[in-house]
């Protein structure tokens, strides 16, 4: 076995940087693409080494104003993460640990609101939104996006809040603790790793999605989705555009993800809460 | 004072509980004995306040509780699977039922602390404080859930198995330790528990719950002496009583055992006219059973060795008595080969017959005799011997 050891972790480890190349390569192509001369863009072989240039970006800033689309995206998805959290966090711990009436049928209901393609709610959506004059507005988007959000959310919450040991809340009872009082120093410490995962999971659903914010959203909330399907468009694909706003959009998400990857891991196990 | 009245719980058709009446005085420990299933946790969730119970009422000195919020309660409940809050440290979690605004009076921190250290010491978790639970060992945690209660001043103390996952001298350290503790505590305790030694050594009084029904509720030498049923006889001692089939006969009296070549002739101390009829249970104690060589006198019946486990001073010898096991309990060291065939004698043994339609009910006692010859002739009218 001993002999086998050095073998084996070489391996191991070329294993783990064809994975990583695999996963990491599109990235930095996409990077790349948004520094590379446009005329480099197709050229075959590819180009590896070249002289960045930050054009581009300074154009897309420019002329996009996407500062204004950027913040636009995190009021929207920060805003319905946020509002998903308040809302869908009690909901999770109430039907994964107290006694609901009907508790089964409001976690089908939960589902199958997530079930029906976004397509087929977007008239109804558009409609109702006209009518409340709604549309093209923060708060529009915000609601929208919380509603396909909380059964994501709420769904998996309950699901991994359920598995925080048996009889927490009758043992914290007994110790005199109301059950709000226990929801608060016992519960949401214990779910929070799984507040985390689920909320980073919600964030990026919002962050990257498209139709809602097509359709409901106007000049004043264009999100970034929006804005870098433009960059497609009859008269051809703007690469370098694209690649830009790409990058953009992939940094938040990636940041996120390297600071709470810990929490995530261990949101999306719930190994760490054995009592 | 907790009262404990006429409690029923109903799941469904599932009866969980029926009728259970007790009570439990300041400073005493009530032992609730049952085997897993018996209700023993649902009894200790109603009292806490964490189920409602279908009907009857539980009051704490004088005054029903019953409808009254679990939180208000201030009953201290040690969970049987511990429960520690997992985020939080063993000091935390220890001083977690002291910071409760429900805590019968204010506790300083420095008084926190002093009551935890004070407890911790004596379940030897005071190394421990500063852990996490997920860094202790079972018995460690079931330490903890022990500590966490035992710093509270309650109206009531449930133990619900305390001691049971804890090793054999830990086990019986604090066993005495918690009995001097509690017993000079101003609130009542019930401690549930499977073991029916731990049961009577810990307890004042003893109730014995049995599918939801409590089938005596008395002081541990009653319930090891007399036991109302075999319900009874059969959790308590160890190894507990032997419960066999037998068939009563009037005249001469005696009994028949399955295996036996002879009715075993009994003297009987009581009125005969309180004699279950015909087919009893017979009750008989480890110790009152002795291993005889051929030709001694008495009555004594074959049986085979099935295994011998020496404790010490003693050794319990399993015999197989055609379909029934007995186990008897032999001063000093014994091994026997397994299959051996051996006699047991009945004599001078204190037999307890049970009728068998109410288990629960109309247990008499009767010694065998010793060394007598007069009625060993069994009338040749009598019917084979039941067993099951």
């Amino acid at each position: 076995m001993i002999e086998d050891a050095r073998p084996r972790k070489i391996l191991r480890t070329l294993g783990l940087i064809a994975i990583v190349i695999a996963f990491v390569f599109p990235v930095y192509w996409l990077l790349s693409f948004s520094f590379k001369p446009e005329r480099l863009f197709f050229d075959l072989p590819p180009v590896w080494t070249f002289d960045p240039i930050v054009t581009e970006w300074v154009n897309t800033f420019r002329t996009l104003k996407l500062w204004e689309t950027i913040i636009n995206s995190i009021i929207v998805a920060g805003g319905s993460t946020l509002l998903t959290i308040l809302v869908g966090t009690p909901a999770s711990y109430s039907l994964a640990r107290l006694r609901v009436r009907g508790k089964t049928d409001i976690m089908l209901f939960i589902i199958a609101s997530r079930m029906a393609p976004a397509v087929a709610l977007i008239i109804p959506f558009f409609l109702i939104y006209q009518f409340l004059d709604l549309l093209d507005s923060h708060i529009g988007l915000i609601f929208a996006y919380s509603t396909f959000n909380m059964a994501l959310y709420v769904w998996l919450l309950t699901v991994m809040t359920r598995e925080l040991p048996a009889d927490l809340e009758g043992v914290a009872e007994a110790d005199g603790y109301h059950p709000f009082q226990v929801f608060l120093r016992i519960g949401l410490p214990l779910m929070r790793p799984s507040i985390i995962a689920v909320g980073v999971l919600a964030f990026i659903f919002a962050w990257n999605e498209f139709p809602f914010a097509l359709l409901l959203g106007g000049r004043t909330t264009e999100t970034l989705p929006v804005v870098a399907a433009r960059s497609l468009s009859a008269g051809g694909v703007e690469w370098a555009r694209l690649a830009v706003i790409s990058t953009v959009m992939v940094i938040p998400v990636a940041v996120m993800v390297f600071f709470l990857h810990k929490q995530i891991v261990r949101g999306l196990s719930m190994g760490a809460v054995r009592g | 004072m907790l009262e404990v009245e006429d409690l029923t719980m109903r799941y469904g058709e599932l009866v969980a509980l029926e009728s259970v009446t007790l009570d439990a005085r300041p400073g005493e420990i009530v032992a609730v004995l049952g085997p897993s299933g018996a209700g023993k946790s649902t009894l200790l969730r109603l009292i806490t306040g964490l189920t409602r119970p279908s009907s009857g009422s539980i009051s704490l000195s004088g005054r029903p509780i019953q409808k009254e919020a679990s939180w208000r309660r201030n009953i201290a409940l040690v969970h049987e699977s511990y429960v520690l809050y997992p985020h939080m440290s063993v000091t935390e979690n220890m001083a977690f039922p002291l910071k409760s605004r429900e805590a019968p009076r204010e506790y300083s921190d420095q008084e926190i602390t002093e009551r935890i250290s004070e407890v911790a010491k004596v379940l030897e978790i005071d190394l421990l404080l500063e852990r996490q639970p997920h860094e202790l060992s079972g018995g460690q945690r079931q330490r903890v859930a022990l500590g966490r209660a035992l710093v509270r001043e309650p109206a009531v103390l449930l133990l619900d198995e305390p001691i049971s996952h804890l090793d054999a001298k830990l086990r019986n350290w604090l066993r005495g330790e918690l009995r001097r503790r509690l017993s000079a505590a101003p609130w009542p305790t019930l401690w549930a528990t499977p073991d029916g030694f731990e049961a009577l050594a810990v307890a004042d009084r003893v109730a014995v719950l049995r599918a939801g029904q409590i089938l005596q509720f008395d002081e541990p030498q009653e319930i090891f002496d007399r036991p109302v049923g075999v319900g009874v006889a059969e959790v308590s001692g160890t190894p507990p009583m032997n419960v066999l089939p037998g068939e009563l006969i009037a005249d001469p009296l005696g009994v028949k055992v399955a295996g036996a070549p002879e009715p075993l002739p009994l003297v009987r101390p009581t009125q005969i006219d309180s004699l279950p009829a015909g087919e009893v249970s017979i009750g008989v104690r480890p110790f009152a059973l002795r291993i005889v060589r051929p030709g001694d006198a008495g009555s004594s019946t074959p049986a085979s060795v099935l295994a011998c486990e020496y404790s010490g001073r003693h050794t319990v010898i399993s015999v197989r008595l055609e379909h029934e096991t007995l186990r008897l309990l032999e001063a000093g060291q014994h091994n026997i080969p397994v299959n051996e065939p051996v006699l047991i004698a009945w004599d001078g043994a204190e037999v307890s017959i049970f009728s068998r339609e109410a288990s629960c009910a109309g247990a008499l006692e009767f010694q065998t005799t010793v060394g007598s010859n007069e009625h060993r002739a069994a009338p040749s009218s009598e019917q084979p011997v039941q067993t099951g």
